[in-house]
């Protein structure tokens, strides 16, 4: 997915072609300590890491504070990115993901969520992502593919992903056993993996 | 492939594990090649689901990250694990050394002992160990290996030459130590490999003790390995072997 760059077309001019404009690629440059790459790579995953961790911790004060460690993660961590092991999205959503679930449990951030979402005001910015139409469209596809799963799995994947829980307190939640959650959890990634044709 | 363990893919890949079972999936992880496929797909599937998460960032952040990364280091790459005794070699011997200098003493004991146990150790081979106890190279790892569990020993000899290998799957880790190894010339150096299913991958250089024992080298990656090989290689070493293998340990199937 590409997020066109943050709404300043006159600045694109100042980049210098990357060789290879890939994230992978990017990231590659990155490694190097090409800071004009890094602003290329923020362009593209900004607002898939900033969405999810707060989809995750609801407060958006802690997920602007989370979201800024993770881009720096990015920065930092660039050269130990792999190819072997999965697209630079899924290295950068996974970075993103597991930030945002560790610092849910922690107790402090626990307390802090339960208490202060309840006074957020629940408006979203969907009507500005709205413009962004692949955005939309990759919206649309998920959704599409989680009502193909079945309700067991839509939930356990649903809280377990963006409600952040491990699969123990999604067992508790739904009052199922933990070997049921996990493999729902599996089978309902798997038919997701299929749905929205994760190359294999 | 542990059926139980293997359906855990999906709560991995959701980041739904706890801290604990996740440090155990990711070890398992190493050794199964099947989960981490399946471990890839399921965490390309879950980034999606992430994307579909999408919000504008708070206006800002773009300026605070980019003033902030002027003053963040960036990690090197990871490197493919070397030879930890070369490390030693190069400067004098750290604190580290020192401190772990008791434990590698115990370590080697217990390699002699267990050897020895096996009957398969010469009173050569136990001043060998001896004379390896001397050298800290890799005393951790070597100390670590030998207290797994399910610590394995293999051994085998070509002519005068013999090569001891301890090894883990569960650690996925060996170390080895050979006897017999005649003196390198000063641009030559003996090297290490591990032999796996994509065949040979260096596991570092070899340092040759005055009594023609090599100091205890650990190899990683080892546990869908078929053997451990000694080549000798022009100084610096090679990344592919060229030169005939010396000894060649076969690790337990």
């Amino acid at each position: 997915m590409r997020v066109p760059p943050g709404g300043d077309p006159a600045r694109s001019g100042e980049f210098a072609l990357a060789a290879d404009e890939s994230l992978e690629g990017l990231l590659g440059q990155v490694a190097k300590g090409d800071q004009r790459a890094f602003e290329l790579v923020f362009e593209r995953v900004a607002a898939p890491v900033y969405g999810i961790v707060r989809r995750v911790l609801r407060d958006p004060a802690q997920s602007e504070e989370i979201a800024q460690e993770v881009m720096l993660e990015i920065w930092r961590q660039a050269a130990r990115f792999s190819v072997e092991r999965g697209s630079a999205l899924s290295w950068v959503m996974t970075i993103a993901h597991r930030r945002a679930v560790d610092r849910v449990r922690t107790e402090a951030a626990a307390s802090a969520r339960s208490a202060r979402a309840l006074w957020q005001d629940n408006r979203t910015e969907y009507d500005q992502v709205a413009e962004q139409v692949e955005v939309r469209l990759e919206q649309e596809r998920v959704r599409r593919c989680l009502e193909t799963l079945t309700e067991l799995q839509r939930e356990s994947v649903d809280l377990a992903y963006y409600g952040g829980y491990t699969y123990r307190e999604v067992g508790e939640l739904l009052g199922v056993a933990l070997g049921t959650v996990k493999t729902r959890l599996r089978d309902g990634l798997i038919r997701m993996r299929d749905c929205l044709g994760v190359a294999r | 492939m542990n059926a139980d363990i293997h359906t855990l893919t999906g709560a991995y890949a959701a980041n739904a594990l706890p801290a604990d079972e996740r440090v155990d999936f990711e070890r398992h992880l190493r050794m199964c090649e099947a989960c981490g496929n399946e471990v890839r797909e399921l965490q390309a599937t879950t980034a999606l689901l992430g994307v579909a998460a999408a919000l504008p960032p708070p206006p800002g952040l773009r300026e605070r990250v980019l003033a902030e990364i002027g003053r963040v280091r960036q990690l090197g790459p990871e490197l493919r694990p070397v030879p930890r005794d070369q490390a030693y070699q190069s400067g004098p011997p750290s604190r580290f050394a020192h401190w772990t200098r008791r434990a590698v003493a115990v370590g080697i004991a217990a390699l002699v002992l267990a050897v020895a146990g096996l009957g398969v150790v010469t009173y050569q081979q136990r001043q060998d160990l001896r004379q390896a106890n001397a050298e800290v190279a890799s005393a951790q790892a070597v100390e670590e290996l030998l207290t797994a569990p399910d610590a394995t020993f293999s051994r085998a000899t070509s002519g005068d030459v013999s090569g001891t290998v301890v090894s883990s799957k569960q650690r996925d880790e060996a170390v080895f130590i050979s006897s017999g190894l005649p003196a390198v010339p000063a641009d030559k150096t003996y090297q290490l490999w591990v032999i796996g299913p994509s065949g040979p991958t260096s596991a570092g250089l070899l340092a040759l003790g005055d009594s023609g024992s090599t100091t205890p080298a650990v190899a990683s990656d080892t546990a869908q390995a078929q053997s451990l090989a000694v080549t000798m290689e022009p100084a610096g070493g090679s990344p592919q072997p060229t030169g005939d293998i010396l000894v060649q340990v076969e690790l337990p199937a």
